[in-house]
């Protein structure tokens, strides 16, 4: 059998795959699995401690373990008598009252059995927390004579546990060599039963956790089942956490040394566990019980799992792998078939022989949320994404998840352990009352979410000094922070659909939903409970308040939520729009349609109409502001387009074709004037992109086009297009479009690639969330006075990234969602280096992408001085690639990439109000010129001396763009502008002073020779000489 | 409906100074800073009052003046004859013209200026002598057939969108003198009224002539562009009937140009192939019934099996197979009488 044929079975595998084996044969790795571990390697190596820290950490465990073997043993003639000395010595660690009956006890306490660190630091594979600190558990095994064999009743366990801890801190404290650290409380995973000892050492960056552990067959696993009752046995009701936290401590020894045999005998085994902590880590995980119970410890329990239960025959490919991301991948994968106990609700999975759930700190709402994200990866898999690819898609992104709304409120956690049933545990109520809520959000928005996370402040480790006596702090008022990641097609629904009126379930649901519940019948007879919500504002928006409303106390009542992701947040930023999209952008359109009917109606017109497409971004719903009505022609036009069938009797020759093209508006002109549908039509001719550097006289630098205003006051302006028919000397038809001047701003992209732009955006376009995250997009590049540098379609593109299929995250289900993954993927897009790919239509294969980089190494090599290329690349069907090209100055590329970075930085925290992000900075040009905002009409039109002419109205915004694109170009060498969205206002930056060529070239077809000495008051000069009329004011920055 | 909130509301400009005469003479250029003389050129200091509204001290816009040496080729056929009596003047402001020039040399006691040649405009065509006609002649004969050099429409050009044309930067501009004499003298001027001595008391775009209209910048000049965008209809239908008859009457020519090439031999004695014109006369009831034989014919016949050589070995093959397989039911039938 050849090695890659049997590669599934990890033994055999390890013999061939391993590089130090002589005999094995040397089999290549495929390219993309190569690639695939060279990115795990570097993720490593970012992630871990360096040799130096390691041996610092060692250095302080090999001490604290010295101290703790060599503590001497003590007797004691009771329990109680121990907390008294132990107390008089300086020594309490706070731990919760609890009836536990053996104050008598006599008690002996020797030194640890056994002091093991984490298999990280014993492996050299410590791995740094995001913010930057360093962790090593410490696992302490208490000797088993100081336990009876009953002791796991009534919180005995628990109580000569903190006993044993409190011995241990004193044998710290008393020490030499552990004189200098700093000693805390705090709890393991979170769980108020179990407190550890943190060890700060040094300068606070690392933290040691002694975790007591007990020996494996201390007490009989039977008897610690979940549904028994081993606490509080007067109130008879199943305790599993209590009898789970037992089991859990004594497992800690053996699962640590299961995990050490693994690493040192399974090539891939550690990588594979870095990597799901990594994971877990990004999307908030981590064996915190508030963090949703699952952490690093579980995840290689998992893993431990795979190992042991892939055999020869049972190898799969989820099976225990060699490869880490394969290995990580399969334990993704055993966990998204792990089903919730129906009986328990919650998840198990036990191990082996032990009988120790690995699942028994998660909550419903965290498991189906680490579900959900597994099998996203999975189904990155099972579409065929390589492997490499896939990595980069879980590692590459820094926000890995965005949640579509987050709601933030002040919780009573006294009033909620009112509510909550008989059956709850006394301690960890904060736990508690996030299954609480989680159970009445579930309710409230039935199917319209994938995903629910709670988040609630971690209560501080507390200092352990000698002279305070500490207690645990219980806030009795918390802020809950819910993240809820939305199902994009359901999350709109404004009715709910409860139980038939017959229905027993009808009291509950009317309990439930109170006063919003009404009774409907529908057209088929069905008389049901039914909740409608006002069409006006987002349904969840509204489902949210009232669950606030239900959730919170009256006291609290008052005090409104804070959304975040919030739709009228976001339109706040962007009015006038409301919700839902509809009306001012449907309105505009239908005007569009009629105008396009009547056009097609239109007869003995000399060639038929192919097509009236929109081209402006009002008619797509992705203009900032909506179409709306204008007095006149003064508001800016809603462009379309006429295609015309094609003709071979266009003249060759442009020049002619601009004037055939001319003739043949006024020729449709006289024609819809005839109709009587239109308040006013007419043809006008204007200068194409750069119109101020050529003359108007030159061919194709003129084009024509058609102004329509409708009797609603809407104001269209349509461009002609057309194809001109060539018979080819090959013998073939060729179809040569006619060279459109763009009327936006910004270069034309190559023909290669526009299908491929456009199905793209179409694409995206399906996604109801899509239109408002480019205006969103849009509307911060125009805060920032950016907007007027980039095309729209690129803009679009932009977002698209955020709507790809083929990324584990989900499909945006809101605005602010779509906009925040923008900026995360905008503010570590390295454009230098790298094209942005958007696979939208398919995504890339290796061999592509391979292509891709040489191709755009190739580009970049040839690119122009002072401007950089952002490239885009785009995959098409039957293996097209399409490059998008688009040249910007490099100040405004450095400064797009600046400030998505502050966006993206500013959002991590949810107390930055949204609107802030899109306050622009004006510090960052050097001067500024603000423009009139109404500049008044002059007296008189010319000076005449027999008559006096009225003067004309023309609109401010076409006036000023005419303005401030001249300027552009005046300025083009000195200066670089940037407009607001309103062309209100223009901020300056001056262009570093370079050495131009010097005067005295008289090449006169050359139009290069730069000014030699530029004088800035001089250029000022002209901006108002240019402006004249239209200029506020000018404000200069003092240092310049 | 609800009107947007607009940038100026919103926007901090706490960083920014209101110009005044301390900002401007902060960022003013003086002409203490500047070369008297860079590459050859001369710096003319010329005072600008554009800011004069925030300060009265004035701002310097710097010229750069030699004297020209014409190599360029379209502007010695252009002028022939300003060898010597033109100067080059380079960074123009971006509003020159003649007038602006002439005054500008008048007002430092230079010479009378005849005519301003700027690099962004199209030099003047002059009609050739007949020497140059015959080397054109000549040169045409080798690429008249090119297709770049094809005639456009000569027709009206289109409107100007703007009432006044303004320099791109970095355009240059030559001054042609009256005579020799006059181009040295504003040289000496230029010269004298350099960087080292800026004590000329002339603004840029005084002294301009009262008869020498030139439009006004700012707001009156893009509303004015705004009215060119929509020419009058009447106009406009007449402009394009033009064009088109133009076009049309071009089209003619080339085609009667064209026949008449096709008969005439040229200076080596061959006459140029080109496509006859001449609509083919439709086909009389013989031919059409002709052409429906042929394809009757063809239809009949088929593919032609056998054309190709592999097609007739494979024939022949197919023939030896049949034969083999004829002989051997020959065989059987006699085997089988035998058996009966």
């Amino acid at each position: 059998m050849s090695p890659d044929i049997q590669s599934n079975n990890p033994r055999k595998r390890k013999l061939f795959d391993s590089h130090n084996s002589n005999d094995a044969p040397n089999v290549p790795l495929p390219q993309s699995q190569r690639g695939c571990q060279d990115d795990v390697v570097d993720l490593i190596k970012l992630q871990k401690c360096s040799a130096k820290e390691i041996s610092q950490v060692s250095q302080v465990v090999d001490d604290i373990k010295n101290v703790l073997t060599q503590a001497k043993e003590t007797k004691f003639a009771s329990i109680r008598d121990a907390n008294t000395m132990f107390v008089a010595r300086g020594v309490h660690i706070p731990y919760p009252e609890c009836d536990d009956g053996i104050d008598d006890v006599e008690i002996s306490l020797p030194p640890p059995n056994r002091v093991e660190a984490e298999w990280g630091l014993r492996q050299k594979m410590l791995r740094k927390s995001e913010n930057k600190d360093i962790s090593v558990d410490l696992i302490i095994q208490i000797p088993s004579t100081i336990f009876h064999s009953k002791d796991y009743l009534e919180y005995r366990y628990h109580r000569k546990r903190i006993l044993y801890l409190s011995y241990l801190l004193l044998a710290l404290k008393a020490a030499k060599q552990t004189s200098g650290y700093l000693f805390l409380a705090d709890f393991d995973d979170g769980d108020e039963l179990r407190p550890i000892i943190l060890v700060d050492c040094l300068y606070s960056t690392c933290k040691i956790r002694l975790i007591p552990a007990i020996p494996i067959d201390l007490f009989p696993i039977d008897k610690l089942s979940p549904n028994a009752c081993r606490a509080d046995r007067e109130r008879g009701i199943p305790t599993p956490m209590h009898n789970s936290t037992i089991i859990n401590d004594a497992s800690h020894l053996v699962t640590s040394d299961i995990i050490q045999k693994y690493t040192t005998s399974n090539e891939g085994f550690k990588e594979a566990l870095v990597l799901g902590s990594v994971w877990l880590s990004r999307l908030g995980f981590s064996s915190h019980l508030l963090d949703g119970g699952f952490g690093e410890k579980e995840w290689a329990l998992l893993q431990c799992h795979l190992v042991e239960t892939t055999t020869q025959r049972a190898a799969s490919r989820y099976s225990a792998s060699s490869d880490p991301f394969q290995m990580f991948k399969s334990v993704l994968n055993l966990i998204s078939n792990i089903k919730i106990d129906f009986e328990s609700g919650t998840p198990t999975f036990h191990r082996k022989h032990s009988g120790h759930n690995v699942f028994f700190k998660m909550s419903r709402w965290s498991f189906s949320a680490l579900k959900h994200h597994s099998l996203a990866i999975i189904s990155l898999d099972k579409l065929g994404l390589p492997s490499r690819t896939q990595f980069q898609r879980i590692f590459g992104d820094s926000l890995y998840h965005v949640a579509d709304i987050t709601i933030s409120f002040p919780i009573s956690s006294l009033e909620i352990a009112a509510k909550l049933p008989a059956n709850t545990e006394r301690q960890n109520l904060k736990h508690s009352v996030n299954d609480y809520c989680y159970n009445l959000f579930c309710k409230g928005l039935s199917d319209r979410f994938k995903i629910i996370t709670f988040s609630a402040p971690k209560p501080p480790a507390i200092r352990l000094t000698d002279s305070l006596v500490p207690k645990i702090q219980h806030d009795a008022v918390y802020n809950i922070v819910v993240s809820i990641t939305l199902d994009e097609n359901r999350c709109t629904r404004i009715i709910d659909y409860g139980p038939e009126v017959q229905d027993t379930k009808t009291a509950e649901f009317r309990e439930f939903w109170e006063g919003k519940a009404e009774l409907r019948r529908f057209k088929d007879g069905r008389v049901m409970e039914t909740v409608s919500w006002d069409a006006g504002l987002p349904p969840v928006e509204q489902i949210l308040s009232f669950l606030h409303q239900k959730i919170t106390s009256s006291s609290q009542k008052n005090q409104l939520p804070k959304f975040y992701g919030h739709e009228s947040e976001i339109y706040l930023t962007s009015t006038p729009l409301i919700w839902p999209i509809g009306e001012s952008y449907g309105a505009a359109i239908s005007e569009f349609e009629n105008i396009a009917n009547t056009i097609r109606q239109v007869k003995d017109f000399p060639l038929g109409f192919r097509k009236i497409s929109r081209v402006s971004p009002a008619l797509s719903f992705t203009s900032v502001r909506p179409p709306s009505p204008c007095l006149k022609h003064l508001g800016p036009p809603i462009e379309g387009e006429i295609e015309l069938e094609s003709s071979s009797m266009w003249p060759a020759d442009s020049e002619q074709r601009n004037r055939s093209e001319f003739g043949l508006l006024l020729k449709l002109r006289a024609e819809l004037e005839a109709s009587g549908n239109f308040f006013a039509i007419r043809v006008g001719i204007a200068g194409a992109n750069g119109s101020h550097k050529f003359p108007v006289s030159e061919p194709s630098n003129v084009y024509c086009f058609m102004d329509i205003l409708t009797k609603r006051q809407y104001h269209f302006r349509f461009r002609l297009k057309h194809t001109l028919e060539v018979l080819s000397e090959a013998g073939g038809m060729k179809l040569l479009a006619n060279p459109r001047p763009s009327t936006q701003k910004g270069p034309t992209h190559p023909d290669g690639s526009s299908h491929l732009r456009a199905s793209s955006i179409q694409r995206c376009h399906k996604h109801q969330y899509f239109p408002s995250s480019v205006r969103i997009l849009k509307k911060w590049f125009q805060s920032h006075l950016i907007a007027h540098f980039f095309d729209e379609d690129i803009l679009e593109l932009f977002v698209a990234i955020a709507f790809s299929q083929y990324s584990p995250t989900d499909i945006p289900s809101s605005t602010y969602c779509g906009f925040r993954k923008v900026m995360a993927r905008l503010s570590y897009w390295d454009w230098r280096n790298a094209p942005l790919e958007i696979e939208i239509l398919r995504h890339f294969i290796d061999e592509e992408k391979i292509c891709i980089r040489q191709e755009f190494g190739a580009y970049q090599q040839t690119n122009r001085k002072g401007e950089v290329c952002l490239s885009i690349v785009l995959p098409g069907e039957d293996g097209e690639v399409g490059w998008i090209r688009h040249f910007i100055p490099r100040l405004v590329a450095i400064r797009m990439t600046q400030l998505a970075r502050e966006t993206h930085t500013r959002l991590t925290s949810i107390l930055t109000p949204f609107n802030a992000v899109f306050k622009p900075d004006m510090s960052f040009f050097d001067f500024v010129v603000l423009l009139k905002r109404n500049p008044k009409p002059d007296k008189t039109q010319g000076t005449y001396s027999n008559v006096v002419v009225a003067p004309k109205e023309f609109g401010s915004v076409s006036l000023y763009r005419e303005f401030i694109g001249e300027l552009k170009f005046q300025t083009e060498e000195y200066v670089l502008l940037f407009q607001s969205s309103d062309d209100l206002t223009i901020g300056g930056l001056w262009k570093p002073e370079k050495e131009s060529r010097a005067p005295g070239i008289e090449d006169f077809s050359s139009t290069t020779v730069k000014n030699a000495v530029p004088n800035k008051a001089a250029v000022l000069g002209l901006i108002m000489e240019l402006g004249r009329g239209f200029i506020d004011r000018v404000g200069v920055k003092p240092s310049n | 409906m609800q009107s947007t909130p607009s940038s100026l509301d919103s926007v901090d400009l706490s960083a920014f100074k209101t110009l005044d005469a301390q900002t401007i003479a902060a960022i003013n250029l003086p002409p203490s800073k500047v070369a008297k003389v860079r590459k050859g050129s001369t710096a003319l200091p010329v005072r600008s009052n554009s800011l004069a509204a925030f300060s009265s001290e004035p701002i310097f816009h710097y010229l750069f003046i030699k004297p020209h040496d014409p190599q360029y080729t379209p502007i010695i056929s252009a002028h022939p004859n300003i060898n010597g009596r033109s100067l080059f003047i380079s960074s123009i402001p971006f509003d020159s013209t003649v007038h602006h020039l002439r005054a500008l040399f008048t007002a430092i006691g230079g010479g009378r200026i005849e005519t301003v040649i700027f690099s962004d405009e199209p030099l003047p065509t002059r009609s050739s002598t007949p020497d140059e006609k015959d080397i054109k002649n000549k040169k045409r004969k080798r690429s008249n057939l090119t297709a770049n050099n094809r005639p456009t429409a000569e027709t009206a050009p289109w409107p100007s969108l703007w009432s006044r044309k303004l320099h791109p930067p970095g355009t240059t501009a030559v001054a042609v003198f009256v005579d020799k004499v006059a181009c040295d003298l504003a040289m000496k001027a230029v010269t004298e009224n350099s960087t080292d001595n800026p004590n000329l008391d002339y603004f840029w775009g005084s002294g301009i002539g009262k008869g020498n209209l030139i439009p006004e910048l700012g707001k009156t000049r893009y509303e004015d562009h705004m009215e060119r965008m929509f020419p009058d209809p009447e106009w406009a239908q007449k402009f394009v009937d033009d064009s088109l008859e133009a076009y049309d009457n071009r089209l003619k020519a080339e085609e009667e140009e064209r026949r008449r090439k096709a008969n005439e031999p040229d200076e080596d004695g061959f006459i140029t192939v080109v496509r006859s014109s001449r609509p083919r006369p439709p086909p009389s009831a013989e031919e059409i019934a002709e052409r429906l034989n042929k394809e009757e014919k063809r239809a009949k016949k088929g593919f032609y099996p056998d054309f190709y050589r592999f097609q007739q070995r494979e024939l022949k093959k197919e023939q030896a197979k049949q034969l083999l397989s004829q002989f051997e039911d020959a065989k059987r039938r006699v085997r089988e009488r035998k058996d009966t």
